[in-house]
């Protein structure tokens, strides 16, 4: 996307994943919007994670596939993990309360954000996960307005 | 005191009649899993729709059958008098899907008011823990003992420590994926279907061997990292599992049907393992009396088998609710309402739905 700087990491570990989510906090402000790019089992959740310790939280960050969408309190921000696999498509987006949460402030991370079309924001921080040859092994791209 | 009990929080649309708290008068539970098979997941813009198309028939079914059982199945209409012998509504207000426990919680708010009975709010994961007291033959709850209680099914699982009747702490819980979810995950990953957890029981028993491929054994991979008062040792984490998987299928694509069931018999195992094995040690020290397990994943039958271990081991009474009883229903929340729990008085007619309640909160 024009105008954002991608940077890639390459992760061997949880530990490392979660490395890369707190350089992504430290980019955070309110309403900012993360797209999480990736197949299933390529590190989104275990991202957001890392994400949530980085930003403070001491609660556990667990998937968001039942209940859709998963609100956490911060010192920061209000964090708010969503996963859009089973939405038909960017209505059903409206209804989980989406607008309210990028009017209020919070950061929104959002698996399967091609579901969302473009309710996801232009400045959005794109974050694509891909397995790597190696075991435990994941490529992270991280774009990013420069 | 006879409760109507109404549930609505994911996919099935269920409502039931008991009385005192344990004795199970009707229990009728529409499932929606036809609907959302296709899909491989529940969608929650279908399951709020058929919730609002299917729960007057159900609550009329639970009535009809409570009270006038043996009547017509094409009777709409119900018996004079039926709705007197209803001493208060209760309904599943968290956690769930918030669009679907909406309308259960406003069925239940608009039955109450104007029938003049009480509502009460029950929490959907407390109830699982009362589910195993349905059974006929099970001990009553306030001379059990400290229980231990695992609740495990597609949106949970967690391990809650149950002193007394009514009061509620977990201690551990999965730290990604459910265990159902882990196993629809892997259903997907295989091609096996949806929903996972009923194919990868009946697939998993048809393997030769359980130990044909070396999975994770399901514990947190962060240490003790942002756990706030769970205990990690009693924590599980199923993704890097779900990820092994992947690259097992990538790397040794199975061949036949006999390694697709022997991997799937070596998953099931690492995952049922991770659960049996935190019970184990949550019941070290001799704290409890009772183990209590519930939830549509408590199904599993090499789960069962290995509980039963557990619990005989460590020297406490097994308790797992009746198969009709695991999954989704409403009697245990018109029971667990009949035993005293949940939000009550005033308070429950101010309730709004609570996605990501948790037990004990």
């Amino acid at each position: 996307m024009a105008g954002q700087v991608t940077t890639t990491y390459t992760a061997r570990s949880v530990e490392e994943t979660w490395q890369v989510a707190g350089e992504v906090a430290r980019l955070l402000k309110p309403g900012t919007v993360i797209a999480l790019h990736g197949d299933l089992g390529s590190g989104k959740t275990t991202f957001v994670q890392g994400l949530g310790f980085a930003l403070g939280l001491r609660r556990p960050v667990t998937s968001p596939t039942f209940t859709l969408s998963t609100e956490y309190q911060t010192p920061a921000f209000k964090l708010v993990h969503m996963d859009l696999y089973r939405l038909s498509g960017p209505d059903d987006l409206l209804t989980i309360g989406y607008p309210e949460y990028l009017e209020t402030g919070a950061v929104v991370a959002v698996e399967w954000p091609e579901r969302a079309g473009d309710l996801i924001p232009p400045d959005a921080i794109h974050v694509r996960f891909s397995l790597a040859a190696e075991p435990e092994t994941r490529v992270i791209a991280v774009s990013a307005e420069g | 005191m006879v409760v109507l009990g109404i549930e609505t929080s994911c996919d099935e649309t269920a409502a039931a009649v008991v009385e005192d708290g344990r004795s199970v008068l009707s229990s009728v539970v529409y499932s929606q899993v036809p609907l959302h098979q296709p899909y491989g997941g529940v969608v929650p813009e279908i399951a709020s729709r058929s919730h609002v198309e299917k729960i007057g028939g159900v609550v009329r079914e639970a009535l009809r059958e409570a009270f006038a059982p043996g009547g017509g199945v094409a009777d709409t209409e119900l018996a004079p008098g039926v709705w007197d012998r209803v001493d208060a509504v209760a309904v599943t207000y968290g956690p769930g899907l918030a669009s679907s426990l909406i309308v259960g919680l406003s069925a239940a708010k608009g039955l109450a008011l104007s029938l003049g009975k009480p509502l009460i709010g029950i929490n959907h994961i407390e109830a699982h823990v009362h589910s195993v007291f349905l059974t006929p033959g099970a001990p009553d709850p306030r001379e059990t003992g400290p229980l231990l209680a695992l609740v495990v099914s597609g949106g949970h699982s967690c391990w809650i420590d149950v002193p007394e009747p009514g009061t509620y702490r977990i201690i551990g819980q999965t730290l990604d994926d459910a265990a159902g979810e882990a196993f629809d995950k892997a259903a997907k990953l295989l091609g096996l279907g949806y929903p996972g957890g009923p194919v990868i029981d009946r697939v998993a028993r048809q393997a030769a061997r359980r130990d044909a491929v070396a999975f994770p054994t399901g514990s947190p991979r962060t240490g003790n990292r942002g756990l706030g008062g769970l205990r990690a040792e009693l924590c599980v984490s199923f993704s890097g599992l779900k990820t092994s998987l992947m690259y097992h299928l990538r790397d040794q694509p199975p061949q036949d049907e006999g390694q697709v069931a022997e991997i799937v018999a070596a998953y099931q195992e690492a995952i049922v393992g991770a659960l049996a094995g935190r019970c184990e040690r949550a019941l070290r020290g001799g704290r409890y009396r009772a183990l209590a397990v519930g939830g549509g994943v408590s199904l599993n039958r090499r789960l069962r088998e290995r509980l039963a271990q557990v619990a005989s081991g460590a020297g406490v009474r097994l308790l797992l609710a009746e198969p009709r009883f695991c999954g989704d229903n409403a009697a245990m929340i018109a029971g667990l309402a009949g035993m005293g729990g949940g939000v009550r008085g005033e308070a429950a007619l101010r309730l709004d739905v609570v996605p990501a309640l948790e037990a004990g909160e």
